[in-house]
């Protein structure tokens, strides 16, 4: 049956999205679309901060209040894997620092003083939040949750699921930089993925070809600010309030897109130990140091 | 990159991203593929000592309706040649000799089935018939099989039934069976197979199988002495006319990421039936790929049986006496041995070929009695080995 390819390209979860794969008919790949659509628009109108009538914004508005919020199984599924990430990093992966954002945003023109601070990281900690298979409880007011760092990754990798599900052996699915490869070209080739220099974002480091997997880049390409001529990441460590310095971007090369999220965000946090602890693992990944300097151990 | 590494770190992070709903996939992979499938395969068996040889032509090809249905459909021709026991004889001093047909047998066997599958999102249904044909023996049968997903595909449920009407018309007029004769067959299957993990699988199935009808080989004889050892009769086989068999298989499959994605395959299987034979089989064998398409499978079997209740080498007495009587070596306590090794090397091609598969293997097997369970001490008349060579070809378009 002769197959041919079909490209989507879409706007979800604030990035520019794209998703490519190979079916027999026009039909099939728009209903394949519209059937994953749904279902990014549903991960995101549940986990995103920016929306008033999300579960996140339930969860946090009830932060401090006694109220707690019941949850349901993917919620569960998403919080273990936050925990997870949370014990495997130290403490550093916090779903709770996303608050830190107040003190970073984009037009802040000087440092947070000390006591700003103090206040803010009183607010962050994983271990204070109450959660259960049932329901979950932020104990402070003004304490906030964020899947910042997880659902767009998560998202991609349903997307892969819901593909071969439909019968999809040969795709890729992009949510804003991260990339899931549903399965290789139907010669049995992978997919070319390129990955952006991050200071020179026009520019191109190195380009790979990945037959099954995915690859997820943390780093401070877009988001960062400029204070007092430095430029400061938009990743901040959830301890010293601060952002995170010692790497531009690390990406990670997993079999599943939220395991190379993770992977790639904790080491950035790691800072100038990032890239000793990612050649601790049996990994394939590439390191921007600050210095510009390129260590490449992607191996493919 | 090292694998020496902090590979419990991933592994755990993994396990918590696998347990997010949407996420296994893999294990259960896509059922319907719309390709078309041709395989060609030909086998030789080989007995030592001038015994049987069949040479096997089989061809199988997979045709896509739609993309919920497939059709598909299987040719096999089979050649045997060589001489077979017919009966065993002792001497004086009471030791058994195996005696071979003189004449070589020459026979051809033709088969076709075809059968079509309906895949649903959670279900799958197969139904199929088909028709065997040799010289002396011809036989028609139908199945059906229904397999159920369960708990997002990690169980499926596995229920299948079949039935087989054999007509049999030996060409030797003087066993029971007459010009013609007739036999009956139903068997039916219920299994599970549960995906463990992302690594493993286990899956058990229990059969139950009734055959009724003539049942005996029109060709074999079973020597009669009397208590001096003087030879008496010599008896058409005379088997009982129903058979009820029970079979349970269990297999593990580990894969080993470590070992570059290598399989682990363990199979065991029993049957049980009222003629009295109890078998157990060990099934072992790894699957290593090699890279660039490259992959060896070794594998170790072991299998003994329990002999029939009816089953000696030679019988004291008269036929009239005796209910029912085989000395066909298949009825007989013994134990496999077996050994052997396949090459599998996949090409990956542009279309309109997605790829073509090349496969080789040989396999080894020495039959004996004392490699029975628990020792027999018959004796080594009715032992020999044996081998089969293996080549197929697999396109998928």
């Amino acid at each position: 049956m002769n197959k041919q390819i079909f490209n989507f390209t879409f706007k979800a979860m604030g990035s520019p999205c794209s998703l490519q794969f190979y079916t027999v008919s026009h039909q099939h790949a728009e209903d394949i679309y519209t059937q994953i659509l749904q279902r990014i628009t549903e991960l995101e109108q549940r986990y995103s901060r920016y929306l008033e009538t999300s579960l996140i914004s339930e969860i946090n508005r009830a932060a401090g209040t006694g109220r707690k919020t019941s949850i349901d199984q993917e919620t569960f599924a998403l919080l273990q894997y936050a925990d997870q990430c949370y014990r495997e990093s130290n403490h550093l992966f916090d779903v709770t620092s996303g608050i830190l954002r107040k003190l970073w945003h984009s037009q802040q023109t000087s440092l947070p003083t000390s006591s700003q601070l103090k206040d803010i990281t009183a607010l962050i900690g994983w271990k204070k939040v109450k959660w259960n298979q049932r329901d979950i409880y932020l104990p402070l007011r003004g304490m906030e949750l964020d899947f910042g760092g997880i659902v767009k990754e998560y998202a991609a990798d349903v997307v892969a699921t819901l593909c071969l599900k439909s019968g999809i052996p040969s795709g890729v699915v992009e949510l804003g930089g991260d990339v899931r490869v549903v399965g290789a070209l139907p010669n049995g080739d992978g997919w070319t993925i390129a990955i952006r220099d991050p200071r020179n974002p026009e520019h191109l480091i190195t380009r790979f070809k990945l037959k099954s997997g995915a690859v997820a880049t943390s780093g401070d390409y877009e988001r960062f600010q400029i204070i007092n001529g430095v430029r400061y990441s938009h990743l901040l460590n959830p301890k010293t309030g601060f952002p995170v310095t010692g790497l531009q971007a690390v990406t990670v090369i997993a079999e599943q897109c939220v395991v190379a999220g993770s992977l790639s965000t904790i080491a950035m946090l790691k800072g100038h130990h990032g890239l000793a602890w990612l050649q601790t693992l049996p990994i394939a990944f590439l390191c921007c140091k600050n210095d510009g300097q390129l260590i490449n151990q992607l191996g493919v | 990159m090292s694998k020496r590494k902090n590979t419990k770190l991933i592994n755990r992070l993994t396990c918590a991203a696998l347990a997010l709903p949407g996420l296994m996939h893999e294990a259960s992979a896509a059922r319907v593929e719309e390709t078309y499938d041709v395989d060609v395969q030909y086998g030789h068996y080989e007995e030592s000592g001038q015994r049987i040889k069949v040479n096997t032509f089989e061809s199988a090809f997979t045709i896509p309706i739609g993309n919920a249905m497939t059709s598909m459909f299987n040719f096999v021709h089979d050649a045997v040649s060589g001489a077979s026991p017919i009966y065993n004889s002792r001497d004086a001093q009471g030791k058994v000799t195996q005696v071979m047909s003189g004449a070589s047998i020459k026979e051809e066997r033709n088969m076709i089935d075809a059968n079509i599958a309906y895949f649903l999102d959670q279900s799958t249904l197969k139904a199929g018939g088909g028709y065997s044909t040799e010289h002396d023996y011809k036989s028609k049968y139908l199945n059906a099989s229904w397999s159920q997903d369960f708990n997002k595909k990690h169980t499926t449920l596995n229920l299948s039934g079949s039935v087989a009407f054999d007509d049999i018309e030996p060409t030797n007029f003087n066993s029971d069976c007459g010009n013609k004769c007739t036999k009956t067959t139903e068997q039916v299957l219920a299994g599970v197979t549960q995906v463990l993990n992302k690594d493993a699988l286990l899956q058990t199935n229990l059969t139950f199988s009734n055959s009724s009808g003539y049942l005996s080989d029109p060709y074999k004889r079973v020597i009669f002495y009397d208590a001096n050892n003087v030879l008496t009769t010599i008896a058409s086989d005379k088997r009982p006319r129903d058979r009820r068999q029970w079979a349970g298989l269990v297999r593990y499959v580990q894969h080993v990421e470590d070992a570059n994605r290598a399989a682990l395959h363990a199979d065991y299987r029993f049957t049980t039936d009222n003629w009295g034979i109890n078998s157990h089989t060990v099934d072992l064998s790894w699957h290593q790929p090699l890279g660039e398409g490259w992959e060896i499978v070794p594998r170790i079997r072991y299998y003994t049986q329990g002999k029939a209740d009816f089953y000696e080498p030679t019988f004291t007495g008269t036929p009239t006496n005796t209910p029912n009587y085989s000395s066909d070596y298949r009825l007989a306590g013994f134990g496999v041995v077996s050994g052997g090794l396949k090459l599998t090397k996949t090409l990956s091609s542009s279309k309109p070929l997605q790829y073509l598969k090349l496969n080789a293997g040989i396999e080894y097997f020495d039959h004996k009695s004392r490699y029975e369970l628990g020792g027999n001490d018959s004796g080594s008349f009715a032992d020999f080995k044996y081998y089969l060579f293996t080549a197929s070809v697999n396109l998928k378009f």
